[in-house]
């Protein structure tokens, strides 16, 4: 085989395409973090009293807090006093009305990742709240959107022009000390999204963020929160890439959903941010902290991530089946490549009576990749006939990367039912026989079987995502048979 | 052996005077390790949902009854001696073959401490028809006491044998803490069945080291417990080696119990399957926590793993945390858990032949774990566990007289 793995190697040597730095110049905090530094940034953004008491009551937490180290990932110790904290784009200050404003340059980066905002407004349909580090700069379809009464801004905004709503929401499904990572978001968090769809309304078109993180040695903490009311629903989208860097990046983002009775949230993550080079130097550090609530009756939410970037990837979007009849649905897909490491899975708490989960995970390691499904069930006392059903299979692709599967289930009720099941194995040398028999090429076989492994999952995406993911997991992989 | 009372911490020695050099230096580093980390917690991974608090705290007088004892004479070709006697007689045939000095907490507490223990021999090339069989008699004093019962059994190569171990007992004020180190040669093979029967406290761990071609089979019945916490390790060393673990637990009252196992594959073309059923009612908790590890290199691994439990009641609780750990491609490996309660529909087909309700759900019940006994090959002992399963059953009797 040592022949047929040279070109194989060579692909999986390839670059990082969205690997370039757009010169623009940066506002900072100084690096380290502090009570000031945390003041700061809440003036910087003109807040009210209460949230920077928020954020201080959340520093306070965290620094009674140590950093969790049970996950299966290895990395240098953070210095978290090393970290800047605040980064706006200059242009903040006469911020632009519409795209004709957005500082050219912006434009050009965007053009370069393939999401022209301009053509997507016209072409897809989706409104695009951009996140250029950490404040907005662009956000479209606003008025369309207003016109059902959905509030689709950044944070800031949110804060600035409906502060009962954040202040009602906000940590309510997250708590202030959940963890050491969703503790520190709290205190420092730059900007984010602010989703409301108000009751009975089904928001017209799907929400997109596009994250990018830009400015070296700036860790990126977003802040999103959507809240959905009785009967309606929403699809949101989110995706992300990041320029070429050397230094580890760290990004600690807190996404708080919440379901009220008969509501649906749909969250769409496809995450590309960069995962270093081959020798595991440089690459994000991804510690997010994802949580739905399902607060009302009937009420659904459901993740769908497909997670193939990052240098460590740390995260489990969860669900708290609290409404009866609730459904929670976490479909996921995770690729580990070169010295990647992702522990990755989520959680299902049932409380509600009828609540229902599905987990659907497929993990794909080559390389070094280190991949790891971490998940956990619970099935609490109160929840008559809950019901959940859990798989995850990993697929192997060289024999120096590794899989592993750590579910755990609690169950403490009699009348629930609960399913796990799992596999592990490499990619099927017949079926790749066949493929090449068939006159395909070695890369193409391989991207035929991953895309069909991962299938199930990947049909959940809303479309303008599905096509994107298919190709990412095709470039991250091809040929990685050796 | 007459000590004060004293709890499980202290009774570790400041040094360690006696027996061959190789042991001391064991023994010495198992105190490090438990001066070091202390008991479990709930913090430590492993403990997570079996809190050993009790046992912190209770001063136990040592109470070890004597090495145990084969049930019938030793078969030809079985050698079985007083690990005391060879310790002082022959302690170079033992170097290296009792360790786990640096491993988890209970079993580092037994080899610290253990003072007496059996060899169980068995020389290369013999087939053993009869099973052996070990009873672990505990000590009959009624105020709190800990038992170290340490077992070595070597299968020599090509060598064939059964172990049948009981672990009987009435008073719950008793620990015991067993160690059980099998040591498997080529293309041995044993058949090991473990019976909890000790209603009271128990610690206990089973690590077979297989070499090339050799098989390990446990089963292990756990019939309650106040507090009973079972580790098995099966390391898969040599090429081709292959282990089955299958185990079966009731819990009822307020019985807690806690099955790990880990399956270390290490060297090519490996097997392990592993069946664990449970049944939780009362109040009960049941936990099971099962690892398959491949390590770099073990190519043509397979690997499978299953728990399945049956919850009775709403009071009772159960846990489970199956998981794969695999570092190389050419394996396939699959595990799977389930909880849930009876299925309505096999009630229901079994109501439509008229059978009353309260025998279907035993007979249901009883089919549950019925494959985890059936495993046990040695008839009599199997009978012995069929009635003492559906001794434990809600309306368990009344499958006896229907089948």
């Amino acid at each position: 085989m040592s022949t047929a793995t040279e070109p194989i190697d060579e692909i999986l040597k390839r670059g990082y395409d969205a690997g370039f730095v757009t010169d623009i110049e940066q506002e900072y905090a100084p690096p380290g973090l502090n009570e000031q530094i945390v003041a700061f940034i809440s003036e910087k953004k003109n807040e009210p009293e209460w949230l920077l008491a928020w954020r201080l009551k959340a520093y306070r937490h965290w620094l009674k807090m140590t950093e969790p180290r049970w996950a299966k990932v290895s990395y240098p110790e953070i210095d978290y006093q090393d970290i800047c904290y605040y980064a706006a784009p200059k242009s903040k200050d006469d911020a632009p009305k519409s795209l004709d404003e957005v500082d050219p340059e912006l434009l050009a980066t965007y053009e370069k990742l393939g999401i022209p905002l301009h053509e997507r407004e016209i072409l897809a349909g989706v409104a695009v709240d951009a996140v250029f580090d950490s404040v907005s700069v662009a956000t479209t379809f606003r008025a369309k959107l207003a016109e059902v009464g959905v509030i689709f801004m950044s944070f800031s905004e949110a804060v600035q022009e409906h502060p009962e709503l954040v202040k009602k929401y906000l940590g309510s499904v997250v708590p202030i000390a959940d963890n050491f990572f969703s503790a520190l978001n709290s205190a420092v968090f730059s900007d984010g999204s602010f989703v409301y769809i108000p009751k009975g309304v089904r928001c017209p078109m799907e929400l997109s963020t596009y994250f990018r993180i830009n400015a070296a040695k700036t860790g990126q903490f977003e802040r999103t929160l959507i809240v959905a009311e009785e009967g309606s629903y929403v699809s949101y989208l989110e995706g992300c890439t990041a320029p070429m860097r050397d230094e580890n990046q760290l990004h600690a983002a807190v996404v708080e959903l919440v379901a009220h009775k008969d509501a649906q949230i749909k969250y769409s993550t496809v995450q590309n941010w960069y995962p270093g080079d081959e020798n595991g130097k440089g690459g994000i550090f991804n510690f997010v902290t994802k949580r739905g609530l399902c607060e009302g009756e009937r009420s659904k939410i459901s993740w769908t991530q497909v997670e193939t970037g990052s240098a460590i990837t740390w995260k489990y979007p969860s669900c708290i089946l609290k409404g009866d009849n609730s459904i929670g649905e976490f479909y996921s897909v995770a690729l580990s490549n070169h010295r990647q490491q992702a522990d990755t899975g989520t959680k299902m708490i049932h409380l509600g009576k009828n609540t229902r989960s599905t987990i659907i995970s497929k993990g794909i390691s080559a390389g070094h990749g280190q991949q790891t499904y971490r998940g956990g069930v619970k099935i609490m006392r109160g929840a008559t006939n809950a019901r959940n059903y859990t798989q995850c299979d990993s697929l192997l692709i060289g024999d120096k990367c590794g899989a592993h599967t750590v579910p755990y289930v609690d169950v403490r009720n009699s009348t629930s039912q609960l399913e796990h099941e799992a596999t592990t194995s490499r990619i099927g040398e017949d079926q790749l026989f066949y493929c090449r028999q068939r006159g395909l090429s070695e890369e193409d076989a391989v991207s035929l079987i991953v895309n069909g492994f991962a299938k199930q999952v990947l049909k959940e995406l809303p479309m303008e995502f599905a096509v994107e993911a298919q190709k990412l997991l095709g470039v991250s992989l091809e040929g990685a048979v050796g | 052996m007459t000590q004060q009372p004293q709890t499980l911490l202290d009774s570790i020695p400041a040094s360690f005077d006696t027996g061959p050099q190789w042991l001391r230096s064991v023994r010495k580093s198992a105190a490090e390790v438990l001066r070091e980390r202390g008991l479990p917690d709930k913090k430590t991974e492993e403990w997570r949902f079996t809190s050993v608090r009790p046992l912190v705290a209770t001063e136990f007088a040592r109470a070890d009854a004597e090495a145990p004892k084969l049930v019938s004479p030793a078969p030809k070709g079985v050698t079985v001696r007083s690990l005391r006697q060879v310790l002082e007689q022959e302690p170079a045939r033992l170097e290296g073959r009792l360790a786990l000095g640096e491993s988890e907490h209970f079993a580092a507490l037994n080899t610290a401490l253990f003072t007496e223990g059996l060899w169980i021999h068995v020389a290369a090339g013999v087939v053993v028809e009869e099973p052996l069989q070990l009873i672990h008699e505990p000590p009959k004093t009624t105020e709190p006491g800990v038992s170290y019962p340490r077992v070595l059994v070597t299968v020599e190569s090509g060598s064939e044998a059964t172990l049948i171990e009981t672990y009987p007992g009435e008073n719950p004020g008793q620990l015991t803490n067993s160690v059980v180190e099998v040591e498997l040669g080529r293309n041995a093979k044993l058949n090991h069945v473990r019976i909890h029967e000790n209603p009271g406290l128990q610690v206990g761990r089973v690590e077979a080291r297989q070499e090339a071609d050799s098989s390990y089979r446990s089963v292990v019945l756990t019939l309650g417990g106040a507090l009973l916490r079972f580790d098995v390790r099966a390391l898969l060393q040599g090429q081709g080696a292959e282990c089955r673990l299958d185990g079966a637990y009731l819990v009822d009252g307020n019985d807690h119990v806690d099955h790990h196992t880990v399956v270390e594959h290490q060297a090519p073309r490996c097997q392990s399957d592993q069946t664990y059923r449970g049944i939780a009612s009362g109040r009960g908790t049941a936990v099971f926590d099962g690892v398959v590890f491949v390590h770099r290199g073990a190519q043509k691994t397979e690997a499978h793993q299953e728990n399945r439990n049956l919850l009775l009641s709403d009071t009772a609780t159960v846990h489970t945390k199956p998981h794969l750990e695999i570092d190389t491609d050419d394996v396939i490996c699959s595990h799977g858990a389930t909880v849930g309660s009876l299925d309505e529909s096999q009630l229901f087909y079994l109501r439509t032949r008229g059978i009353p309700e309260e025998l279907a759900r035993a007979m249901l019940t009883y089919a549950f774990i019925e494959e985890v006994v059936d495993r046990v090959s040695h008839e009599p002992t199997r009978d012995r566990l069929r009635e003492a399963v559906l001794a434990r059953i809600p309306a368990g009797e009344a499958v006896r007289g229907a089948s």
